[in-house]
């Protein structure tokens, strides 16, 4: 029981798969830029992995209150149908025109109906699924409580009394007759993004995870962490429900092609995932409970990772271990594990008892996916994961089929995100341009004139699960609230932001006639704009609903003091009753939107971002500060896979070039900038003559790359048998005579990187150093080639070049970083001496070359200068700081930026263009409006009060205020930017601040110390 | 007082630099000029020679001597043969443009028109010498005019980045001093403390020095010039000094300001040269005191 919005038979569509963080964000942004998608998803609920998580490194926030309102209901799903319980049966047609048949399930429940109430659920419990069913042994729960469909779904195989089933459901939601639906849908492309499984360890017995119930999977004890987990977010042993003392981690199962049925490759996020959980278990008990961590390389390769390694080692006194426990083990009548090991520079066997052993499971592709690929007709690696084009990993074999998140790769949740959005570009470039039908236009509710009613508000005050009924009463506080003055109506909402509530709260808008809301919740910055549209709906100007937020202002920060935050929390609604009852219905501003983009840099994510947009009929303005495109890839020849980079480059700069839409300036230096988000004005000085000339655009694309560090080390710059990894290639390329006759050849990682001055680690030097040693021995085999590293990285499929470089004889040495090795001038040769930690003693080896991983480094001076014309927040290492690491890892923080590439952190090419191809579809979500919202917040003046001193004439940054001909001051809301300087200099309080009046704030106050006094 | 007069009297002059709009848009020009009037003693503006194809600065001089300015224009060599020139030279008396510089020009290969031809039908001495000509009557081909106009006319001083380069550019401005030029304009100043021997010997030339200054907008553009321009001598010193600045913006300007005060004592005047922030000239003038 799905409503179609889309039109079925017609091809101008994109068919996403998976209703994962990345199908939903892939979505998000086609439906955002005005393209229709249906969205399905094989579970009865989307969300995927992401709403089983707790908290998300490396914020260890639990981000899922920034994603959980893009998930339920909300105007763009204009363009979005969301079939759930629906898998792809097959694919016909091509690019442009894909025929689709799409198979539902039952849910034998009317999605229509259900309030998911929970009757059928607490009668019925082996009927209806809501179990995610990771959690081999764990009680039930619910998947998250704000999910999407809002629903349950029955298992009519495990229900024995079906009418009385069907009786218990109070809305009459349950219906036997649902039948599996098939249905034809005709798109233009298709997006694949149904995630991946996690390795299944049960058959490894000597792991013992199948018979020992304190052996979980990281997974599952993320489930354990979880508010929202069968345990209610309390941490205890699965066998004693006791709170454990010693917690270890083993990392690497079931990945980089250790046990049977392993992955070869690495999967990317478990390092960290193992990393939080460890430092969330710390947060809880602190000095109560040991964490250790049992891994071969630690991978934090991640924007920021290298500091939350640190944070987690310093800071939090997470044990490391270097060693793989062979097996765990529990003594009979014993409840704890134990695991046996070494370490690296001991022969000793040691024995370590564990209360909880959590196994960092790797990601695998499930049978499911690949059926899905073969049906499709995309080609499969020998790792089942989808083949991708070489410098675009989200374009598949297939024209017109696209890949994305963990489906395409082993990956973690920013690098999912910043995929889907790239999937989305791609695949809104294949829909077929047609002239769009004037829809009819929608039923605009017509907002009620309230203006002469007395004020009747209504307070709704939501529980959010146990984040805030967990701390205090809320039915106390709906108690309060009802006895404050205009309140009519006072309610418990549940989760208010949730899809029923939500309704409920409308309804009981438009019942009681109320005229003012107040919610009493979470942070108007994440749900503001989801209550202004629902009073919206339910007629109300937007502008009269205050949100108290006693979650994050008294619960959360004081849930130690039960009373105290009651008392706080009924404050906190007061005030709000207090201010929304002298809010006024305000009219927003707009202006039109401008369509020209400015992108800054000219390497290959610029370039590939402004190809994009130019390609959409955007005009391009591409500033690049040297005086040719390309960027770094102009020092590079091959990647790792054997890709040809100046083939990639040439072609890129001559479509540049050439393209009609695009508007290259070299020597291009940005000097001035001004506007707001959709109208920005930014001057740059270009070329010999530093001619300046000022652009209008209405979004920046930030692709301003890094540098590559030359650290003054190692004889770098001193020996001219010390190079650069980059150096390196070029010579290998160019000298293949002389690299014959090398003997040994050393190469040191992490030089620069991962030390005091640069903690972050580049990235991208473990598979340059891999690439250079294969490289070198295709053309002598007989080298022997030293890698003194801290840490291999090669993370995901490059695992299996690290293997293949192991298997042809490269000798891969660890290094600590206290221990460096040194080198020597001697003659002909560089003398390499380091310490192997294996042999106990110190080696030393005479290289014919030594090649330096020097990495890469923010251009400081540029980046700085760019975060202060632009305003702009960077990272302390001097990357450009995205919004939210996590959630939106290409939009920056200012609206109308994007950042993407290198600017953003060390990166390769593929990750480069992909982001690059996010940064383009985020644009357009932008670029799709043809007007801006100014907001409400402008200045008023009140001319009988003004006394035309000219003060605010004078204040005003935007020079807006002018004295008009009745000699008063005037100000244009349409100029105005709300920033409310005028209001607080003028000598006569003639000028009020619109959403932010004098009245309201004072409101406020009073309201606050009259119950501080009383 | 009018330029002439200035430079005639020995005292210091302030010229500005305003750039002609490429498009039609004069707003800005106008503006520019209205905030300037009564603070300068004339306005430069440049033509094509920079290789930017925009509106002609013959146009750009009339404008400003409508809004009451006295205009100096650029003349240069490579667009224009030797009638074109003539008939603007003519064209630019009659409306009310005395002040020529004659300007080098970029190579066409830097032009935002790189396939563009050259013309370079007369070299800046042989323009020189024609305007020259035009002053006494007499067209480039002998043939007399009706009515002869009266010309200030400047030259530049080509880029220099060492000593014998300095005596190259010297040579060539001996000549163009002897067809006619009257003053000379040299290349951008940005460490005063060092320029004096070599101002020593652009004095010798016996004519009106004036310096350019040149307004830095950003560390990159500093970092740019001292990189792309080794004769601009910018000093580590500015380079941090800009780097530390919390407001580069203002620190560009006080720069400026401050380099023209140093220059008051040794020369004739100065050129400001802001491209594109002519509001910030205003500024400039506060700190330099002028």
């Amino acid at each position: 029981m799905q409503k179609s919005k889309t039109n079925q038979n017609h091809n101008n569509k994109v068919l996403v798969v998976g209703g994962g963080l990345g199908g939903i964000r892939t979505a998000l942004d086609l439906a955002e830029a005005k393209k229709d998608v249906i969205l399905i998803d094989k579970d009865y609920t989307v969300g995927g992995l992401m709403t089983q998580l707790d908290r998300t490194f490396p914020t260890n926030n639990c981000d899922l209150c920034t994603i959980a309102p893009h998930l339920s209901e909300s105007n763009r799903e204009d363009h979005i149908e969301l079939l759930t319980m629906t898998t792809v049966s097959s694919v016909s047609g091509e690019k442009g025109n894909f025929s689709v048949t799409l198979t539902s399930k039952p849910r034998y429940i009317n999605l229509e109906k259900c309030t998911a109430c929970g009757e059928c659920l607490a009668n019925f419990p082996e009927c209806v699924r809501f179990n995610p069913g990771l959690d081999h042994r764990a009680p039930t729960c619910m998947r998250y409580p704000q999910a999407t469909p809002q629903a349950y779904s029955i298992d009519l195989e495990h229900c024995d009394d079906v009418q009385a089933l069907v009786k218990i459901c109070p809305a009459g939601a349950i219906n036997l007759d649902d039948m599996p639906i098939n249905r034809q849908v005709q798109c233009a492309s298709i997006v694949l993004s149904p995630g991946a499984s996690v390795f299944d360890p049960s058959q490894l017995d000597y792991l013992g995870y199948k018979n020992l119930p304190d052996v979980v999977t990281s997974l599952e004890y993320e489930r354990i962490l979880s508010a929202s987990g069968p345990t209610g977010g309390k941490l205890l042993c699965p066998s004693t429900g006791k709170q454990p003392k010693k917690v270890a981690w083993i990392q690497c199962i079931g990945s980089r092609g250790l046990q049977k049925g392993a992955g070869a490759y690495c999967s990317n996020a478990c390092c960290m995932f193992a990393l939080k959980e460890a430092m969330v278990t710390k947060e809880r008990f602190q000095e109560d409970i040991e964490t250790t961590i049992f891994y071969m390389d630690m991978r934090t390769f991640g924007k920021d990772y290298e500091l939350y390694l640190n944070r987690a080692k310093n800071e939090y006194d997470v044990r490391f271990l270097r060693s793989r426990p062979h097996s765990i083990l529990q003594a009979e009548g014993n409840t704890d594990l134990t695991l046996s090991y070494t370490v690296e520079d001991s022969t000793q066997q040691f024995e370590e008892q564990f209360d909880m052993v959590v196994l960092s499971t790797g990601f695998k592709t499930s049978a499911d996916t690949r059926l899905l690929a073969e049906r499709v007709g995309i080609e499969l690696n020998s790792d089942f994961f989808p083949i991708t084009e070489e410098f675009n990993p989200v374009v598949s074999t297939k024209p017109g089929v696209y890949v994305a998140g963990t489906f395409e790769g082993p990956k973690d949740i920013p690098e999912t995100m910043v995929q889907a959005s790239a999937a989305a570009c791609l695949a809104a470039a294949d829909i077929p341009e047609t002239v769009v039908e004037k829809t009819e236009p929608e039923d605009v509710l017509l907002e009620r004139d309230v203006s002469l009613e007395e004020p009747k508000v209504g307070v709704f005050i939501c529980d959010c699960g146990d984040n805030i009924g967990g701390v205090v009463s809320v039915d106390n506080l709906v108690a309060h609230a009802a006895t404050l003055p205009h309140v009519a109506v006072a309610k418990a909402e549940g989760h208010g932001c949730s899809r029923v509530s939500m309704e409920n709260i409308r309804q009981t808008i438009v019942d009681e006639g109320l005229n003012r809301v107040v919610i009493g919740g979470c942070s108007p910055r994440t749900h503001q704009e989801k209550f202004q549209d629902l009073i919206q709906k339910a007629g109300l100007n937007k502008y009269l609903v205050d949100i108290a937020n006693i979650r994050d202002q008294a619960t959360w920060v004081h849930s130690g003091k039960p009373k105290e935050v009651e008392e706080k929390a009924k404050e906190l609604i007061a005030m709000s009753t207090a201010s929304v009852v002298r809010a006024q219905p305000l009219v927003e501003q707009t202006l039109p939107m401008n369509k020209n983009v400015l992108v800054v840099g000219g390497g290959v994510t610029g370039m590939t971002a402004a190809l994009n947009l130019a390609d959409r009929g955007y005009q391009i303005y591409l500033a690049e500060k040297n005086d040719k495109l390309g960027g770094l890839a102009n020092q590079l020849i091959k990647t790792l896979e054997g890709g040809d980079v100046q083939a990639l480059i040439n072609g890129m700069v001559e479509k540049v070039k050439g393209h009609e839409n695009i508007q290259v300036m070299t020597r291009a230096h940005i000097v001035d900038h001004s506007g707001m988000p959709g109208m920005f004005t930014t001057g740059m000085q270009s070329g010999p003559q530093m001619f300046y000339n000022q652009i209008e655009h209405g979004i920046t694309i930030l692709a301003t790359g890094a540098k590559p560090n030359r650290p003054n080390q190692y004889l770098l710059d001193k020996s001219p048998l010390v190079k650069t990894q980059l150096e390196t290639q070029k010579y290998l390329f160019e000298n293949p005579d002389k690299v014959k006759g090398w003997e040994n050849v050393v190469m040191i990682q992490c030089v620069g990187s991962r030390s005091e001055d640069n903690p972050n680690c580049s990235r991208i030097c473990c598979q340059n150093a891999i690439k250079n040693a294969l490289a070198i021995l295709d053309i002598n085999p007989d080298a022997r080639i030293f890698v003194l590293y801290r840490d291999m990285r090669t993370y995901a499929f490059q695992e299996e070049y690290y293997q293949k470089a192991r298997e042809r004889g490269v000798i891969f040495v660890r290094y600590d970083q206290d221990k460096p090795p040194v080198v020597e001038e001697a003659g002909d040769t560089i003398d390499v001496t380091y310490y192997d930690t294996i042999l106990g003693m110190k080696v030393t080896v005479s290289a014919d070359n030594l090649c330096l991983s020097t990495g890469m480094i923010a251009d400081h001076d540029s980046n700085e200068e760019l975060s202060m014309i632009f305003k702009l927040p960077r990272t302390e290492d001097g990357y450009f700081l995205e919004d939210h690491v996590k959630l939106r890892p290409v939009d920056m923080p200012v609206p109308g930026f994007f950042v993407a590439g290198t600017a953003h952190s060390p990166k390769l090419i593929r990750e480069s263009v992909t982001q690059a191809n996010a940064v383009a579809a985020r644009a357009q979500t932008m670029l799709a409006r043809d007007e801006i919202s100014l907001g409400a917040a402008a200045a008023r003046v009140d001319g009988k009060m003004c006394a035309a001193c000219l003060i605010c004439v004078r204040t005003c940054p935007f020079d807006v205020p002018h004295i008009n001909a009745d000699g008063y001051s005037e100000i244009d809301p349409a100029k105005c930017h709300g920033c409310g300087m005028c209001v607080s200099e003028c000598p006569a309080k003639a000028i009020q601040l619109m959403q932010f009046e004098d009245d309201r704030i004072l409101a406020k106050v009073e309201q606050l110390f009259e119950r501080i006094t009383a | 007082m009018s330029f002439q007069k200035r430079l005639a009297s020995n005292e210091f002059a302030v010229l500005a630099e305003i750039h002609t709009p490429k498009g039609i848009n004069i707003s800005r020009i106008i503006n520019d000029a209205k905030r300037l009037k009564g603070r300068i003693d004339a306005v430069v503006i440049p033509g094509m020679d920079n290789g930017i194809m925009r509106m002609s600065a013959l146009a750009g001089g009339a404008l400003l001597q409508q809004q009451g300015l006295e205009a100096i224009i650029h003349m240069y060599c490579r667009d224009r043969n030797r009638m074109a020139l003539q008939g603007d030279a003519l064209a630019a008396y009659v409306l009310g443009i005395q002040n020529i510089i004659v300007a080098d020009s970029a190579d066409m290969g830097e032009s935002d028109h790189s396939d563009a031809k050259s013309v370079y039908d007369l070299d800046e001495i042989q323009l020189i010498k024609t305007l020259t000509s035009l002053q006494n009557g007499k067209d480039l081909s002998g043939f007399e005019l009706d009515g002869c106009p009266d010309y200030v006319i400047g030259c530049s001083l080509p880029a220099f980045s060492n000593d014998t380069e300095l005596t190259a550019a010297l040579a060539v401005t001996k000549q163009k001093i002897e067809a006619g030029a009257r003053y000379v304009i040299t290349p951008p100043v940005f460490d005063v403390g060092s320029c004096g021997p070599a101002l020593d010997k652009i004095k010798s030339l016996d004519v009106p020095v004036i310096a350019s200054v040149f307004l830095i907008k950003s560390l990159a553009i500093a970092q740019y010039i001292a990189n792309s321009d080794p004769g601009a001598n910018i000093q580590p010193e500015l380079i941090s000094r800009i780097r530390k600045s919390s407001n580069r913006e203002q620190e560009g300007v006080i720069i400026a300001g401050e380099t023209i005060s140093a220059l008051k004592e040794s020369c004739q005047g100065v050129l400001i040269q802001t491209l594109g922030w002519e509001h910030k000239l205003p500024g400039i003038l506060d700190i330099a005191k002028l």
